[in-house]
């Protein structure tokens, strides 16, 4: 079957050759665009991505302290009180979140760690089904776009994918250091964490979960968190 | 006729060959390459050794700078003539303004005037800015931009004629552009676009003026 | 189901559709707006042009170098854990999924959205062998629900008020009315999150493979994908081979080309890269990920060096969106799951000239087209050379081939071109109306023809030389 293919493909090119082009050809094709963003400051790349993920109905904020993150939190939870929490095994994330269920106003919520040693399918599914009924989930974020709001999140033994997905808002910790410019800048990570081995999934989070199918009208919340909240750490 | 006397105007000495017909294009546009093929040749054969052609037609314009190249697959004997025909012709208002550089033609037209961007001249030969070029040097005239100046009209060629409901369609959004910019007259480079404009226009029995460029810029203030 | 492809069908579908306000005014709605909304995101790129040859450029690349790609994309793909199968045809492509399910005794699929799937008919074949597999995308699940097939390659439902959701929901799920967008939406999610939970399989296309890591990458706004790919234990994707990329810097540059030209967004909500099935340590994911590489008739495109480019097409709706012609008769008309100016172009591939024969004369040709394509695909052209294929197979009614054949005889020669004027100068008027309009048909359904002018330009220029000549 794919000698088949690979043959009608090869006599419809009228060649015989498999050889690609070399790097220097595909890397040329880019060099009109030129350098772009180097040099800009931390705060200006803050300024901007907040900018722009409020444009795509995200939910930026920045905080200089763990404490200052930490109230906010605790608003938060007060408003939309959540019944449970699933918190990422990342260290920045365990950081931020420390004592958390002994803070006031957070003593009825289940926090929930993803388990970082492996445990097999039962407790990856035991894992998924209390995932299912939380309704906020703290990750982190590996970098932020600024041309566009976005974050790039990955599954890894600290943080499943459901965390970010199955949940009603997603907080996602985003050191003000791994702003980047623009996506084009990231290109270099996503080849490294593809070849790793190390997460089979890489997201690049634009937005929360939204739809205009029903006559265009923007509905936020389908088959993802309907909230989607960058808290952007300035200490780090 | 009106585009030989502003040729003239300006000092342009003006050839006619009366053994022209027709580029091509219709047959071309529809997929005839082989009829397409011959009128190109019978075109060639005329025009091959002029230097200096001028098309007061968008359309036409196009079928021999940008079709009589590798999509139309002339007879070898043919080549040379067809790359040295592609680099000669001309449409109108660009002849005037890119090749003369004169946008002041001396006419005189005093009305509100709306401009349909033909999509041969605007895509293919990237004509806009040339014909209001012109159009504004002309003494009295108010150029009302229409919206969606830059749709199509619906006139398409023989799709006017196979799918003619959706012509029709497409036709009334432009009238409705039309009025709704308050233009006295609609102009523009390419006669089949306004003869498909005028015909849905006089249909309607709307009183608004279809003209080709060329007849506005031959108003001088003799005309008035 | 399908709107099958026939050209007897197409006049009528127009005139369904042209002649209906709602439907009109629907369209006209949806695709000024997400024209406004290119429009602004498109001026973050002051190089917008640029790097719309860059695009095209990589895409040229990849595809003249197809097989090279394709094999280094499988070996890497392998390398990181998934399975591939080559098909060649939609049967092939479907028995292949189907094999793949069966052996896991799925019952159950979800699927998000894919023009590819589609193309294939899965969905279909899989309901009919007894395999439950629901569209998940919300345009897509009630465009399923309603038994339709979609009218837009980025908004299926597009055609659909919001009363019209309402009663379907009312009708297939038993629930109360409501014709609230944001209602309507959560009784979706909640419906469809059970079949998530519950699904052994999960059903996907590739926005774009790339080549030098092996992975696939899902571009989606709703999270449908992510779910049907991260919770079923059996992932299958489905991939056009022409879906290639080189590396994951050209897969940058093309998603920031993508959103914007779609949905007038910077970036989806949610673009996955996945790479392989789940790896050890990771919390959740498919234990098994197979990628079905779909030919289908893009070799036969990739063989004709005139229509090759059509295939660097990355399916974003936009030229449908700026189509006038689209714009008056909605995707439904064309009849083809590939509606607007692409669809005129691949259609004929996947189901042959003589049955798509209308489709490339759906078009006034004006352009607007490749204007738009963030690929730079001289769209219009390559319908034009559609045309000159349906008229070299012998696709065009017999008439207009008379008439084309007689008009190029008589443009040949002055004699006949100056006798034929003075025919129409000469007869025109005693068949016209009191308007002077000649009875043309089509042309004279909604306008009026023009008055034949009085004197030929030969005439007029003899005077004119005579003058020049006496003065």
């Amino acid at each position: 079957m794919r000698d088949a293919m690979h043959k009608k493909l090869l006599s419809a090119l009228r060649t015989d050759s498999i050889v690609k082009p070399l790097k220097s050809e595909l890397d040329a094709l880019f060099l009109p665009l030129g350098g772009g963003d180097a040099g800009v400051a931390v705060d200006d790349m803050v300024k901007r991505y907040c900018v722009a993920l409020k444009q795509a109905d995200g939910e930026p904020h920045v905080f200089d302290t763990r404490e200052a993150f930490m109230a906010w939190f605790v608003q938060l939870a007060m408003e939309v009180n959540p019944q449970r929490v699933i918190l990422a095994s990342d260290p920045i994330v365990s950081s931020y979140m420390q004592g958390a269920s002994a803070s006031t106003g957070l003593n009825a919520v289940d926090f929930v760690h993803v388990p970082v040693e492996e445990e097999g399918r039962e407790a990856d599914m035991f894992l998924r089904r209390r995932t299912a009924d939380a309704q906020i989930g703290i990750g982190m974020a590996l970098a932020g776009f600024a041309d566009s709001g976005a974050i790039a999140i990955a599954s890894t033994m600290n943080e499943s994918r459901a965390l970010s997905l199955l949940v009603d808002i997603h907080i996602a910790i985003l050191p003000a250091s791994r702003i980047l410019p623009c996506l084009d800048a990231f290109a270099n990570e996503m080849t490294r964490i593809a070849l790793d081995g190390d997460s089979s999934a890489l997201t690049i989070v634009g937005g929360p979960s939204k739809t205009a199918d029903i006559e265009k009208v923007l509905v936020t919340g389908i088959h993802g968190p309907g909230r989607l909240i960058v808290a952007v750490m300035s200490d780090r | 006729m009106n585009m030989v006397s502003v040729l003239e105007r300006v000092g342009v000495e003006v050839e006619y060959d009366p053994r022209q017909t027709c580029c091509g294009q219709p047959m071309f546009n529809t997929g005839y390459h082989p009829e397409a093929r011959e009128l190109a040749c019978r075109f060639l054969d005329l025009f091959g050794e002029k230097d200096c052609i001028v098309a007061p037609s968008g359309s036409c314009t196009t079928m021999v700078k940008v079709f009589y190249g590798d999509l139309l697959e002339l007879p070898a004997e043919y080549r040379d003539r067809a790359e040295h025909v592609r680099a000669c012709i001309h449409e109108f208002t660009s002849f005037m303004v890119d090749e003369l550089c004169i946008d002041d033609v001396g006419a005189v037209f005093p009305a509100r005037v709306t401009l349909h961007d033909s999509c041969h001249a605007l895509r293919e030969l990237h004509i806009k800015r040339q014909p209001r070029a012109l159009l504004a040097k002309v003494r009295g005239l108010e150029l009302c931009e229409m919206d969606a100046a830059e749709t199509c009209c619906g006139f398409g060629g023989t799709f006017a004629v196979k799918n003619a409901a959706i012509s029709g369609e497409m036709g009334e959004a432009k009238v409705a552009s039309i009025i709704a910019s308050g233009a006295e007259v609609v102009t523009g480079v390419d006669s089949s676009c306004l003869m498909n404009i005028q015909g849905m226009l006089k249909r309607k029995e709307i009183p608004v003026h279809c003209m080709h460029i060329a007849d506005i810029l031959a108003r001088t203030e003799a005309d008035r | 189901m399908t709107v099958p492809l026939k050209p007897e069908n197409f006049k009528s579908l127009v005139a369904e559709r042209l002649f209906n306000p709602q439907l009109r005014r629907n369209l006209s709605r949806a695709t000024q707006t997400a024209l406004t909304k290119r429009l602004a995101v498109v001026k973050d790129y002051s190089d917008w042009e640029q790097r719309r040859l860059i695009a095209h450029g990589i895409k040229k690349l990849v595809i003249e170098h197809l097989p090279a790609y394709l094999g280094e994309f499988e070996r890497n793909a392998e390398a990181a854990g998934a399975k591939i199968i080559h098909a060649s045809t939609a049967l092939e492509a479907r028995n292949a999924v189907l094999d793949i399910v069966r052996r896991y005794g799925g019952t159950l699929a979800v699927k998000s959205k894919s023009m590819v799937t589609e193309e294939i008919g899965l969905t279909h074949t899989m309901n009919e062998e007894g395999i439950e597999t629901v569209e998940t995308d919300l345009g897509e699940y009630i465009v399923q629900l309603a038994g339709q097939i979609p009218s837009h390659i980025t908004a299926p439902a597009l055609h659909f008020s919001k009363e019209e959701v309402g009663e379907l929901f009312t009708e297939k799920l038993g629930i109360p009315y409501t014709s609230d967008p944001k209602e309507l939406t959560a009784i979706a999610r909640r419906v469809l999150r059970q079949k998530f939970l519950d699904a052994g399989v999960g059903l996907s296309g590739v926005n774009a493979g790339i080549a030098e890591t092996g992975s696939i990458c899902i571009v989606e706004n709703e999270g449908n994908a992510r779910l049907s790919t991260t919770l079923p234990r059996v992932h299958i994707a489905v991939m056009g081979i022409e879906k290639l990329l080189p590396d994951m810097r050209s897969l940058t540059h093309v998603l920031n080309m993508l959103a914007r030209s779609a949905t007038g967004q910077r970036i989806s909500s949610y673009t996955s890269i996945i790479t392989g099935p789940r790896k050890t340590g990771e919390k959740d994911g498919p234990d098994e990920l197979y990628i079905v590489l779909l030919d289908n008739g893009r070799s036969t495109m990739l063989a004709d060096p005139r229509l090759r480019e059509a295939l660097y097409c990355i399916r974003c709706g936009a030229c449908l969106n700026t189509c006038p012609v689209y714009q008056k008769i909605g995707g439904h008309s064309y009849g083809s799951i590939y509606p607007g100016p692409i669809g005129a172009v691949i259609t004929p591939c996947f189901y042959g000239m003589r049955q798509a024969r209308y489709l490339p004369y759906a078009s006034s040709l004006c352009g607007s087209c490749s204007e738009i394509c963030p690929m730079h695909l001289d769209l219009h052209h390559l319908l034009l050379e559609r045309r000159r294929q349906a008229v070299a197979d012998r696709c065009t009614p017999f008439i207009e081939r008379v008439a084309m054949r007689a008009g190029a005889m008589l443009l040949k020669h002055p004699w006949t071109y100056r006798l034929a004027g003075a025919m129409g100068r000469t007869f025109g008027p005693l068949l016209a109306d009191a308007n002077g309009s000649l009875p043309v048909p089509g042309w004279t359904t909604s306008r009026d023809f023009p008055k034949l002018a009085p004197h030929s330009f030969q005439s007029l220029w003899e005077e004119h030389a005579n003058a020049r000549r006496d003065a």
